[in-house]
């Protein structure tokens, strides 16, 4: 019994990274039908940020977390002014190659420039929690997973109310149902895709830091971290909030279930043998979208 | 008219240059060639869908390692000749192909992508735990090289790298007569007329579905076709054969060469099998660079090399396409 | 057979979540009319013709062509039948040129299979050069001929609207039904259409067309059927439309001013 919370503990901390990723992919894909193969790379690059804020520079973590954060948050903001934003203008098909295409090679670039700076084997980063467990009706809960846990939610909650209840959320909301109409009244597409590729790459840094702080960082880690995202995304239902952030977590759960009853070795295999059944069942995910996939 | 001045000029080319490469007889240019002979029969394979039809198969490699382990098993379990194995990796791959489009053709854009993604990725775990039949990450080793006597030519044999190169071209020669009368057949009118604009396909009588089911068909066998050479020709068959690595590398020979075109795919491929080649030289630096030309070539070439100016003139008799990319097409 | 009608539309209803956008439209078609579909913007005309041609599924109802009830039947299937639709928003095959555009129109009309093609019989070779010439005519049938060779997505708008019409031509409709095929076109081109549109019922093409210029619809209908909030309010010849009250309340008044 304690090891089954122990397990389903554990995969809420990973499904509520995983969560971070999805709903970050969904924003960028649903505004700007980029699937951004460079996610994970922008996961990793933040955890290395961490690392060299806090181990090697010595900044303070919860100063070096933020910091983090928001410097790949601006890099994704460049990135789509200078990149992503230049690829529109053929047929829709063209530009899914393109940004395919672009977002793989810069990937590439990060992934091996991060390998030329920080080298290939694993680093930890220092975490200012306890190691000594808190014990909360009979479950030993570690305070860095807790950490994970609260932050997301916390993170997570504050995401949904922004989008539903500021301007710039109903912007984003508007625009990310139907672009044209968007352009049509007036809203800045451009200026909301700039936000909302920075703030898509700033939830996979979000991600990044936090699962860099509980294990080891290393320059491929956003390869597997990107299959993870696009998973969840598939699970939940394409284009969906909602589905993304739930998917994100069943994930998570029935990996680490996985891991704790089945092989530990077949972890990483279920989520995509769950997508395939998904897809055979309920080809639009979970929770599907409202708006009508063209 | 033009297309078949094209299709001369293309071929006399390709023969000029395979001449060159038995005459100079070095090893590792023969080797380059025929792993870019190998992976351009892939690029025209993913160009059927990625280019003709539309769809985006990034899953594709699926259909290389299906046909590769196809044949480790035939030849190393079942004592096949490479040559049965071969051809039974090419009919495995069409029925794993045709399978996979149950589900994912009900998909489009972005989601199509995904999906076939997955398919690639389970494949590829399978490949790693189901050790009773893979070997797990070990993989089958020591397939029997192909070799056989060719009248006239004589022995030809993988093991040697000019008979490999003339293998891997011979199994081009043939993806490229299969596409190219597939694409003549009318088939081709109709994967175009479904990528350009579904719905008007459908209002004048294309059945969407069935073509993309041959699309998906005819390609998911070239993709078999290659992975069974590749498999006689490097001799192990392991879970990497459906590495991303490898998927990547062919999207980049289709779309760097030209979606959608003839010659785009196989200059794509010759393309992203030598470029890596060429910067050893920069030892550390190899992949960033080559992760920047990639971003490069898609701001400076979106519609692929093929389209670039030089090529263009050999394309007399057809209209020119502008320079400028077509303004995006509205919804209906 | 001349009683029964080409198309029948019974009891057809479509609702957007919580928008009804069709109620219970019932309607006929006779074999060799030419008939008007008008109605203000977002009365359901749209909607109308999605359903019918099969690109949604109605809520309720029923759609019968050709004596067969063509309920779930797929958009590809009913214009193998000769129901052909063209669309409201310029729709061409973009990356090709205008006479490729045409001759995709004609697929299903290709005598030869795909195996022939293959293997490049003479057949398929007659076929296709005898589909390549009826493009022309059609091209030409359509002032387009000049055009023939340019990329379809470089034409400006109105050729593309009139580039649309020659695709569903090429493929022989039987029964063809035209979303505003004169919205975006100027003065010139929107009366060569009205020709067109005249010919090709005269040839006995039966024509269903969703119109705004009235000048075309009352000087081509033979009848004129009025939606308005996804209902039928009127059905009859274009002079009692004219003069219906209801029509003019709905409708008339609000299209002066366009
Ligand atoms: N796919 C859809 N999803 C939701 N609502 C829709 C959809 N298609 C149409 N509608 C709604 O149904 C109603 C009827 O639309 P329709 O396009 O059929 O009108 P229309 O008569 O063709 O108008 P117009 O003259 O502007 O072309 C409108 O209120 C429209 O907003
Ligand atoms: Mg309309």
């Amino acid at each position: 019994m304690e090891t089954l919370v122990q397990q389903v503990l554990d995969g809420l901390m990973i499904g509520a990274a995983y969560a971070l990723m999805a709903t970050g992919l969904t924003i960028i894909f649903g505004l700007m039908d980029v699937v951004n193969f460079a996610h994970g790379e922008f996961y990793m690059l933040a955890a290395f940020l961490l690392f060299q804020l806090s181990a090697v520079m010595g900044v303070p973590y919860f100063v070096a977390l933020p910091v983090a954060v928001l410097s790949v948050g601006a890099l994704g903001v460049v990135v789509q002014r200078t990149l992503v934003r230049r690829l529109r203008g053929g047929s829709r098909l063209n530009y899914l190659y393109a940004t395919s295409i672009a977002t793989i090679g810069l990937s590439i670039v990060l992934q091996n420039g991060a390998q030329l700076v920080w080298g290939a084997v694993p680093k930890s980063i220092p975490q200012p929690f306890p190691t000594e467990p808190i014990l909360l009706a009979g479950v030993a809960l570690s305070p860095v997973r807790l950490f994970i846990l609260l932050t997301s939610i916390v993170v997570i909650a504050v995401l949904g109310i922004g989008l539903m209840r500021t301007l710039a959320g109903r912007m984003v909301r508007a625009t990310f149902q139907d672009r044209e109409a968007a352009a049509l009244i007036g809203l800045p597409v451009d200026r909301i895709d700039a936000l909302a590729f920075g703030g898509g790459t700033m939830l996979a840094a979000l991600a990044g830091v936090l699962l860099g702080s509980a294990f080891q960082v290393y320059p491929t880690m956003g390869g597997l971290a990107t299959l993870k995202a696009f998973t969840v995304v598939i699970l939940g239902g394409m284009g969906s909030f909602p589905g993304a952030i739930a998917g994100g977590f069943l994930l998570g759960v029935s990996e680490s279930m996985a891991a704790g009853y089945i092989s530990a070795g077949l972890k990483d295999a279920i989520g995509f043998a769950v997508v395939v059944a998904v897809l055979m069942i309920r080809p639009t995910g979970l929770l599907p979208a409202v708006r009508r996939l063209r | 008219m033009s297309a078949r001045v094209r299709i001369s000029l293309g071929l006399a080319v390709a023969t000029g240059a395979a001449a060159a490469l038995f005459i100079v007889d070095d090893a590792y240019l023969m080797r380059i060639a025929t792993l870019g002979a190998i992976f351009a029969i892939l690029a025209l394979g993913l160009n059927l869908t990625a280019g003709h039809l539309g769809l985006f198969d990034f899953g594709y490699i699926l259909y290389f390692g299906i046909g590769g382990y196809t044949t480790a098993l035939l030849t190393l379990r079942a004592g096949w000749s490479w040559e049965a194995a071969l051809v039974a990796s090419v009919l495995m791959s069409v029925a794993v192909g045709l399978l996979v489009g149950v589900v994912v053709l009900r998909l489009r854009g972005p989601y199509f992508v995904i999906a076939t993604f997955s398919f690639l990725t389970v494949a590829y775990y399978v490949a790693i735990n189901w050790k009773e039949v893979t070997n797990g990450p070990l993989g089958l080793i020591g397939l029997p090289a192909p070799a056989f006597n060719l009248p006239a030519i004589g022995r030809v044999e993988a093991l040697d790298p000019a008979g490999a190169l003339a293998i891997a071209l011979t199994g081009l020669l043939i993806a490229v007569a299969v596409v190219w009368r597939v694409v003549e057949s009318g088939a081709g009118r109709a994967w175009h007329a479904i990528r350009d604009n579904e719905d008007l396909a459908a209002s004048v009588g294309i059945d969407a579905t069935a073509y993309a089911f041959l699309a998906l068909a005819v390609s998911a066998g070239l993709g078999g076709l290659g992975g069974s050479i590749y498999a006689g020709y490097v001799g192990i068959v392991t879970p990497e054969i459906f590495a991303f690595g490898h998927m990547v590398n062919v999207l980049l020979m289709v779309v760097i060469g030209g979606t959608g075109t003839f010659l785009g795919p196989i200059v794509g491929a010759f393309l992203v099998e030598t470029v890596p080649e060429l910067l050893r030289v920069a030892e550390s630096f190899r992949l960033p660079i080559f992760g920047l030309l990639l971003i490069a070539a898609i701001l400076f070439a979106p519609q692929g090399v093929v389209s670039l100016r030089p090529w263009r003139a050999l394309r007399a008799g057809r209209p020119r396409v502008p320079p400028v990319p077509p303004v995006e097409e509205g919804p209906a | 057979m001349t009683d029964a009608p080409l198309l029948a539309v019974q009891g057809l209803s479509r609702r957007f979540g919580g928008l009804v956008a069709l109620d219970d439209l019932t309607f006929a078609i006779r074999q060799g009319e030419l008939v008007s579909l008008i109605g203000p913007n977002g009365a359901g005309k749209t909607t109308a013709f999605n359903l019918i041609a099969g690109f949604l599924a109605p809520t309720s109802g029923r759609v019968v062509y050709a004596g067969r009830d063509l309920t779930g039947m797929a958009p590809h299937r009913r214009a193998r039948l000769g129901l052909v639709r063209t669309f409201q928003q310029a729709a061409v095959f973009g990356d090709q040129t205008a006479v490729d555009c045409v001759v995709a129109g004609s697929h299903v009309r290709a005598e030869a299979g795909i195996q022939a093609g293959f293997f490049g019989t003479p057949g398929a070779r007659r076929d296709e050069a005898s589909r390549y010439e009826a493009a022309l005519e059609v091209l030409r049938l359509c002032g387009l001929d000049s055009r023939a060779t340019s990329r379809a997505s470089d034409l400006p708008y109105g050729e593309q609207k009139v580039l649309g019409i020659a695709i569903a031509l090429a493929s022989r409709p039987r029964l063809l039904m035209l979303d505003e095929p004169t919205a975006g076109l100027n003065a010139v081109e929107s009366e060569s259409v009205s020709a067109i549109l005249d010919r090709i019922n005269e040839q006995g093409v039966t024509v269903f067309v969703v119109e705004h210029d009235m000048r075309v619809v009352m000087g081509l209908s033979d009848r004129v059927i009025v939606l308005d909030h996804g209902q039928v309010i009127a059905d009859d010849t274009p002079d009692r439309v004219r003069a219906d009250d209801a029509v003019i309340r709905a409708y008339l008044g609000d299209f002066d001013i366009a």
